[in-house]
């Protein structure tokens, strides 16, 4: 029994010797593993500055500190002392001459009784003389790391704020010419994903290309904006036409033949309407008057016929007046431009549609008061709040950007172009007839007073150089 | 953890103990003073191992020795080792002889090796050619001659001494006889009441004689203690670790043997350091050897097998001081490898 008791008390050492040297362990792990984290941590928190990245100080201690206890947890089972290395720690300490090592080993009761007692377990103690100041220094280290400021220029904001602005005006207009007809909806997609393809490509570090991708982007607008009002103006002078037709028509009272003469006239009149975008509403609207001169016993009779195709084309042209406001209201077309399309139709002052008849909502601000149209007065308008660069300089990565990326914005119209001749000439003077005060995008005239609407990009610097110089030349000579 | 081995009884283990305690005893009361050689030696040929005695001349190593031959009732010879001494006059040789019928033949007549006990006084003085004889005698306790191989009688043990201050005119024993060796152990002289009770109590200095020899039965049964004294395996990993780290060794290791050590301890070492443990243990009556046993044997079976460099020599670093620093490295257990802590082993 005592024999037994003293294997007992044997193994009762050993498992208190085991826990010691873990716990001792694991402290001292601990401490090495928060010593690294600090330093890891530290860094982390200075590279993310400079990055740009604001990381969370408790996240960084959470994750450190469990990185640090996984370490300890690991080493200390790592290097805890199996049996017999714990029984020969507890041999030497309690100076029992190998009798505790061989009783275990040999199991021979004999020597059992001659065993100690109490078998005493050696004190483990931690080395923190070495790890302390460690530690403290890595704390010191962290905390500076965590206050010492970064002196870095933030350009995460700058190319951002006006970008974004721009981008959703750019945005806005397309959906506009897409609602007034200047754009089918098919054309309006492709402009939208040119427009976020823009975006996605934008780099705040180089911000040049993104501004001449929507230089070009404004350019491409600018001349979706003269063709859609070169658009409106054609249908309205054949809206016009066709009316003027119609009521010269009504106003004959005359015979049959007379009549039907008339309206074969008016046919062919309206015919040329055709060719304007009304998705084949004309054609149905034309059907009627058709058969009537085809001579149809049931149909309507010619001059019914006429009346109601002047109902249709008197709300097309209502149709198309107001899609002509809308433009005008969003600042898409001014309202010269306005006055030209519907002045040669020689409306003006007349009719339902009259934008002098009572309609003082279209204004431009060049108006004689100098004030902004009524419809925005207080807001700014938002081309104009992109702030110019002058010493913005065209990097060889934008160009490439621009020509490889980016179709040049004239481009489609050119697909269906039909080459008549060439000539060497100098670059061409803006006409007078599409320039606009109400310009979407203002890079080379901030404040508004330039009467170019077209800009000079970098990449003409050259030719306009040589240009002159060859004038030089010439003058020389 | 298996029982593989049983350990030897109790009161057999207590009855060699106290015999060699007795002799120990005897020993003390023979020669004053030196209590700690007295156990080694007698550790040392209760191991079967070879003693080498170092000190200076009077200190008393031929007294200690001659000792020793009367109280363990063993055969003892001594050789005066000279220069001018030859193989021949320690192994023995063939003489040729005419008995009585006239036939000559070539009669062995054995040399002093044919002993239990051989004192080869002043070894160092021998020339190497003679030194040499006595290697396989050491090794393998056999002696070869003209192709025939004789057996010494058992136990042989050569206890042989060493003037270390008298260096002109010797030959500085080789490695690999050094090797051979158990210990070598440094005889002090003795204090001042050591001294007194000499020079008080003996006349002409003359040691008294042993009370009791022990007989040749004793002696085996001493013998056969030795041999059934247990070595724990975590007590076997420490003294392969402790001579192991007597070997210069890149990365980690004791400083103090990668700076000044040329050649380590040889595996040789190492089961004469475990046999010699197993002597002590058996002093101590206890039926293991354990790791105070190993710290007690460490430095004298191995401070003449480790071979220092001439740094050391410059220095004037001993390979005492050495072992001395490997023994404060290596604790049992491998406890030194828990990095990060400290646990106390021993030394309460």
């Amino acid at each position: 029994m005592q024999a037994e008791a003293n294997v007992e008390n044997i193994n009762r050492s050993l498992l208190t010797l085991k826990r010691r040297v873990f716990m001792g362990v694991v402290l001292s792990s601990l401490l090495y593993g928060l010593i690294t984290s600090n330093l890891l941590a530290g860094m982390a928190v200075m590279i993310g500055a400079r990055l740009g990245y604001s990381l969370s100080v408790f996240m960084l201690a959470a994750f450190g500190f469990i990185l640090a206890a996984t370490y300890a947890l690991t080493r200390a089972y790592k290097l805890r002392p199996d049996a017999p290395r714990g029984l020969a720690i507890l041999d030497a300490y309690n100076n029992a001459g190998g009798l505790i090592l061989s009783v275990v080993e040999t199991r021979d009761v004999d020597w059992c009784g001659r065993l100690p007692d109490k078998i005493n377990v050696p004190e483990v103690k931690v080395n923190y003389r070495s790890q302390l100041p460690l530690f403290l220094a890595s704390i010191v280290f962290a905390v500076l790391c965590f206050f010492t400021p970064v002196l870095q220029a933030d350009l995460s904001h700058v190319a951002v704020l006006d970008f974004n602005q721009i981008s959703a005006q750019a945005q806005e207009s397309i959906a506009l010419f897409e609602e007034t007809g200047i754009l089918n909806s098919e054309e309006a997609l492709r402009l939208e994903e040119q427009l976020s393809a823009i975006s996605e490509a934008a780099d705040s570090y180089d911000p040049a290309k993104t501004f001449e991708a929507l230089d070009q982007m404004a350019q491409k607008l600018q001349l979706l904006k003269q063709i859609g009002a070169n658009d409106f103006r054609d249908r309205f002078e054949q809206l016009e036409k066709s009316l003027t037709a119609i009521e010269s028509m009504q106003n004959l009272n005359s015979d049959n033949s007379q009549e039907s003469q008339s309206a074969q006239s008016l046919l062919q009149q309206i015919n040329k309407l055709d060719a304007l975008n009304d998705e084949g509403q004309m054609n149905k609207a034309l059907a009627p008057l058709q058969e009537a001169l085809n001579g149809a016993p049931e149909e309507k009779s010619i001059e019914q016929a006429v009346t109601d195709l002047k109902d249709y084309i008197t709300r097309e042209r209502e149709k198309a007046l107001q899609n002509l406001q809308k433009l005008v209201e969003e600042q898409a077309i001014d309202t010269e431009t306005m006055k030209q399309i519907i002045g040669q139709t020689g409306q003006e002052g007349q009719g339902e549609g009259s934008l002098t008849d009572g309609q003082t909502t279209i204004m431009s601000p060049t108006d004689s008061d100098g004030q902004q149209p009524s419809g925005k007065a207080g807001k700014s308008e938002p081309w104009m709040t992109v702030p110019l660069d002058s010493n913005r300089v065209t990097s060889e990565h934008s160009m490439k950007y621009k020509d490889e990326t980016l179709t040049a914005p004239a481009l489609d119209s050119l697909d269906s172009a039909v080459v008549t001749g060439m000539a060497i000439s100098a670059p061409l003077a803006e006409s007078a007839k599409i320039r606009s005060d109400f310009r979407h995008i203002g890079w080379n005239n901030p404040d508004g007073n330039a009467a170019d609407a077209n800009l000079l990009l970098p990449k003409h610097r050259n030719t306009v150089k040589n240009y002159f110089n060859r004038c030089r030349d010439r003058s020389k000579q | 953890m298996s029982q593989t081995h049983k350990l030897i009884a109790p009161e057999e283990l207590e009855r060699a103990s106290k015999l060699a305690k007795q002799i120990l005893q005897q020993l003390d009361n023979i020669l004053l003073g030196r209590s700690w050689l007295h156990k080694m030696v007698l550790t040392g040929i209760l191991s079967r191992g070879h003693i080498l005695l170092e000190g200076a001349p009077g200190v008393g190593k031929t007294a200690l020795i001659k000792a020793l031959g009367e109280l363990l009732s063993l055969e003892f010879k001594r050789v005066q080792f000279t220069p001018d001494l030859m193989p021949g006059d320690i192994l023995g040789a063939h003489i040729l002889q005419q008995d009585q019928s006239g036939n000559r033949e070539m009669i062995f007549q054995p040399g002093p090796i044919f002993t239990n006990i051989l004192l080869a006084d002043e070894i160092n003085r021998a020339s190497p050619k003679t030194q040499s004889a006595l290697l396989e005698a050491m090794q393998e306790r056999s002696v070869t001659l003209m192709g025939n191989t004789r057996e010494l009688p058992d136990p042989f043990v050569v206890l042989a001494s060493q003037n270390p201050i008298e260096l002109e005119g010797t030959y500085p024993l080789p490695e690999a006889q050094l090797d051979r060796f158990l210990f070598k152990l440094e005889v002090q002289g003795a204090d001042a009441t050591t001294l007194k009770d000499i020079i008080f109590n003996r006349r002409h200095g003359q040691p008294p004689k042993p009370e009791k020899s022990v007989t040749k039965e004793e002696l085996n049964q001493l013998f056969a203690c030795m041999n059934q004294i247990y070595l724990p395996g975590p007590v076997a990993e420490y003294i392969a670790c402790l001579v192991c780290a007597t070997t210069p060794s890149e990365g980690d290791g004791v400083a103090e043997v990668n700076e000044f050590v040329q050649y380590g301890a040889s595996p040789r070492a190492a089961i004469a350091v475990a046999e010699a443990a197993r002597g002590l243990a058996m002093f101590d009556c206890r039926p293991s050897v354990g790791f105070e046993d190993v710290n007690g044997v460490f430095v004298a079976a191995l401070n003449h097998r480790v071979l220092l460099n001439y740094k050391a020599k410059f220095a004037g670093v001993r390979s005492e001081d050495i072992l001395e620093n490997v023994l404060q490295k290596i604790k049992p257990g491998n406890s030194q490898n828990i990095v990060g802590v400290t646990v106390e082993t021993g030394g309460r």
